[in-house]
């Protein structure tokens, strides 16, 4: 061979078999096969002989967590996910699942909950207090239980989350009572089943109509009509009320009560491509926000620099993007304060002093991600908006609401809908419901829900 | 190597390397497949599986007649073996295994078959090689164009689906940049200017394409293998330039990375620039997560001699990134060692090969490209595993599954084996290197 390769063949085998090499090491000293750092093997073993004990999936001792009152959600000791049928509770969502490697705070909060630092007793990690309350989460719970749904009560002027509640559906290809090993394998092989409602990302149907009206009362164009007469086309494609239009003028009140396709899609395309843009970077609809629980994914069709009419009429009316039932709380939040606060579910965490009571180490700052969304008076114009709409379903005085049905494609193929309702609650409680179904469902089904809900919140 | 030929001898007189290796992959298939039905009581699935794979084996196995083949033969039937038989221990479903393997026999023996026309035509012709190299660059373009179309997956479009059937396209692009480089070096006509500039216009070309996509992994292997390899056959002191530009280029993107990560609040995280920012500084910043402690719990988990049914770790995406984890859960540490130094003795082979052999013709450039490729790839997910790497997505060559991967897998085992087949006039003995390899050099 060619003397000249020789130091440099050399050179590189030299190098690629030492990484080899090292490997080897790293991979033995983390198997814990030699005594480079026995201490740590010693502690993953007791960690790994720990979780054998407990003949469950996966539990690790981790800190308490417990709700706004300071009442116990979960204790260190027990065990996340513990046998087949507590795989779906009022809590198994807000907390994530490791196993399925769902968002949640054991995953988003497992570092502070692992640190010990501030445990006099070794296996206890850091607790955390949640925005929360036990009693209405667990309240919510039970009345969406066995549906593939998902609640979200926020407040209005702030970004705490007092109740975040997902449920799933049976799987719709699996029938009787599937078992842990046939959701499992269901769940990584098609529908996602375990991933969080309340985060899950769909189009948003007509509750979108809330932030276009906002867009069009804040730029002046709270006065504008249109002649509905069922359809109207934009680029060449058609869009379509789900009502049958007599082709009298409509305003924005009728248009918000009567859910009018025609009507926002004109409008939106009369605002314009800046102007919806720039409402929708206003609401934090075009991004992902990271929260303490989790990641959400927002998509809107309107991300583009130039977007034609049609994209523009479509996202005004509600089928022009992707968001979850955390964002519809948030549409809602910055169309009634002006503002949108980051959503979070930590309100602090704590530890135990030696008399075993609970000891304050951090409390979660509120933040405010976008402000001077609309002015103050466009806030109560929606306001209005909202209450006649709560009015026309029959619902009290002091809840204002907006519906709406989304058109989806299911990740089996299959076409569905997503049903939605956002309100708002003694003028202190943002409410979103959302649900997914294969058949056909409309955002006003939620109506009894929200009634119950506003009932439990009017206890609260 | 004299140990496999003592074996023969011992065996038979008239026993070949040919059926040595046979005997050796059907004894290697066997245990695997005996663990993975220990552990998954398939019968039926492992015996199917184990048998389709042990015919592709001894496929293998005929190509080569020497010892130094058959000792690679060996080892690349060990870790594909052990890498099906995780599949069947992951529940991989067997239908698509099979189709898996059998496509990918289909496309290693057209590629076998078409080698030859390839050194014909492209390698011994000036023309053949600067068109060659040109449709190289086009369909490349093609490829990360339809990517543009293709829908995300884990945050990197690097899929087609077509019909139910996924199509890794980034394994295209990375084997026509592997060719590529074979041929950039094979070629007698391209100077070492030449083979500099098609080196970087390969070099920045993919990785700018790869970072749009979102795909690093991919672009971490493809940015190594072109450095290591233009360093390795460059010809004057451009293998060190290129070096240079590679490690200011990368340090560059690092430190742009790290400025404007802070400013990128509120911003659109849709937009690409905004996407691939977000991308280099988490992975340049990226701490132990809790996807590496349960791979290092797997591996504990694993023991000497691999866990019992009865409790398993469920390690994430234990197909792919963190494959090798999972091997040493499933299979145990041993055979995690076992799998490093069947990398090593790869590499001793490629060394042992260099150093042998006077022809520097196309396969040679090519079963180097492909060693390499094969042993960084494997380097980083086994730094991966054991929390030495950050995670960055690329499975580990054999053992991680994969449709695209494993076709690219067999060619690359069906053109390394066949190297050394071309040469088996020049190839001597391993462990008597040292005195006759200086013979020659002398």
């Amino acid at each position: 061979m060619n003397i000249r390769y020789i130091t440099k063949l050399k050179l590189v085998s030299a190098v690629l078999t030492a990484s080899l090499l090292v490997g080897i090491c790293a991979n033995m000293a983390k198997a814990g096969m030699i005594a480079v750092n026995r201490e740590s093997a010693n502690e993953h073993g007791e960690m790994v002989a720990r979780i054998k004990r407990d003949k469950a999936s996966y539990s690790t001792v981790l800190g308490d967590i417990c709700d706004r009152n300071d009442d116990l959600i979960m204790n260190s000791n027990d065990v996340i996910v513990k046998s087949s049928n507590e795989y779906d509770n009022a809590y198994t969502y807000v907390l994530g699942n490791i196993h399925f490697d769902t968002p949640g705070i054991l995953n988003t909060q497992y570092d502070v909950l692992t640190d010990t630092s501030y445990s006099e007793d070794y296996d206890k990690g850091t607790g955390i207090r949640l925005t929360i309350d036990d009693t209405l989460q667990k309240s919510i719970y039970s009345m969406i239980e066995g549906k593939r749904k998902a609640v979200v009560v926020m407040e209005k002027e702030s970004g705490r989350i007092l109740a975040m509640v997902s449920s799933y559906e049976e799987p719709f290809s699996l029938s009787g009572n599937p078992s842990y090993e046939q959701l499992e394998s269901y769940s990584k092989a098609s529908q996602p089943v375990w991933l969080n409602e309340a985060l899950n990302c769909y189009p948003s149907g007509s509750v979108m109509k809330v932030m276009t009206s906002a867009a069009a009362i804040d730029s002046g164009k709270g006065d504008f009509t249109v002649n509905d007469y069922g359809s109207v086309s934009f680029n060449g494609k058609t869009i379509s009320d789900s009502y049958v239009a007599d082709g009298s003028l409509v305003d924005i009140l009728t248009a918000f009560i009567k859910s009018s396709n025609v009507y926002f899609s004109s409008i939106a395309v009369e605002l314009g491509n800046e102007i919806m843009k720039d409402y929708v970077n206003r609401f934090l609809l075009n991004g992902r926000i990271v929260t303490d629980f989790g990641i959400i994914n927002n998509r809107s069709l309107l991300k583009k620099k130039k977007n034609n009419d049609f994209a523009i009429g479509t996202f005004g009316y509600g089928q022009g993007g992707e968001f979850s039932t955390v964002t519809l709380c948030m549409i809602v939040q910055g169309a009634l304060t002006g503002k949108i606060w980051q959503p979070h579910i930590i309100s602090g965490t704590f530890c135990y002093d030696e008399d075993g009571e609970m000891e304050d180490l951090t409390e979660t700052e509120e933040k405010v991600l976008s402000e001077n969304i609309v002015s103050q008076e466009t806030c109560k114009a929606v306001e209005q908006l909202m209450k006649a709409s709560a009015e026309d379903k029959g619902l009290a005085e002091d809840v204002g609401v907006k519906s709406g049905t989304a058109e989806i494609t299911l990740g089996n193929g299959i076409e569905g809908n997503r049903a939605t309702m956002v309100g708002i609650s003694q003028d202190k409680y943002i409410i979103a419901i959302s649900e997914i179904s294969e058949g056909t469902l409309y955002g006003s089904s939620h109506k009894e829900l929200m009634r119950n809900i506003t009932d439990l919140l009017r206890e609260y | 190597m004299e140990v496999l030929s003592k074996i023969s001898g011992i065996l038979s007189d008239k026993m070949t390397y040919k059926q040595l290796s046979a005997i050796a992959s059907a004894i290697i298939t066997v245990i695997c497949f005996f663990r993975a039905y220990i552990f998954t009581k398939e019968l039926l699935i492992c015996m199917t599986v184990g048998m389709i794979l042990l015919i592709t084996d001894i496929m293998l196995c005929s190509l080569d007649d020497t010892a130094q083949g058959a000792a690679v033969c060996i080892v690349l039937v060990l870790l594909n073996t052990s890498g099906a038989a995780l599949s069947v221990m992951n529940n991989t479903n067997s239908v698509k295994l099979i189709t898996i393997i059998i496509v990918s026999v289909i496309f290693a023996v057209v590629f076998y078959r078409i080698l030859p026309y390839i050194v014909k035509f492209v390698i011994n012709s000036e023309l053949g090689t600067n068109i060659t190299l040109y449709s190289m660059i086009g369909v490349t373009l093609v490829v990360y164009t339809v990517l543009f179309f293709c829908k995300e997956v884990n945050g990197a479009r690097a899929w087609l689906f077509i019909g139910g059937i996924s199509i890794q396209l980034t394994e295209i692009t990375k084997m026509i940049c592997i060719l590529a480089l074979s041929i950039i070096f094979a070629s007698k006509y391209l100077s070492t200017k030449c083979q500099f500039i098609w080196c970087l216009g390969f070099l920045i070309m993919n990785v700018s394409f790869l970072a749009v996509h979102n795909e690093f992994g991919t672009a971490c292997i493809i940015t190594l293998v072109i450095t290591i390899i233009h360093f390795l056959f460059s010809r004057k002191r451009r293998g060190i330039i290129f070096i240079v530009i590679v490690i200011l280029l990368v340090m560059t993107a690092v430190i742009v990375s790290d400025v404007l990560y802070p400013r990128l609040e509120g911003l659109d995280t849709e937009n690409i620039a905004v996407k691939i920012v977000n991308k280099i500084y988490t992975r340049v910043h990226q701490s132990d997560n809790y996807q590496t402690d349960l791979a290092a719990l797997g591996i504990i988990n694993g023991g000497l001699f691999g866990a019992s049914s009865d409790y398993i770790i469920d390690i994430p995406v234990r197909d792919s990134d963190f494959a090798f984890a999972n091997l040493c859960q499933y299979f145990g540490n041993l055979s995690g060692i076992i799998v490093i130094c069947c990398f090593i003795f790869v590499i001793y082979s490629l060394y042992r090969y260099f150093i042998q052999t006077e022809r520097f013709d196309y396969r040679f450039h090519l079963a180097g490209v492909f060693i390499i490729t094969i042993t960084i790839q494997a380097i980083i997910v086994i730094f991966t595993n054991t929390g030495l790497f950050p995670v960055v997505g690329i499975g580990m060559p054999y053992v991680s599954e994969g449709g695209s991967q494993n076709i690219l897998n067999y060619i690359m085992a069906v053109t390394i084996v066949s190297a050394f087949s071309s040469h088996s006039d020049e190839i001597r003995p391993l462990f008597k290197k040292r005195t006759k390899g200086k013979e020659i050099f002398a």
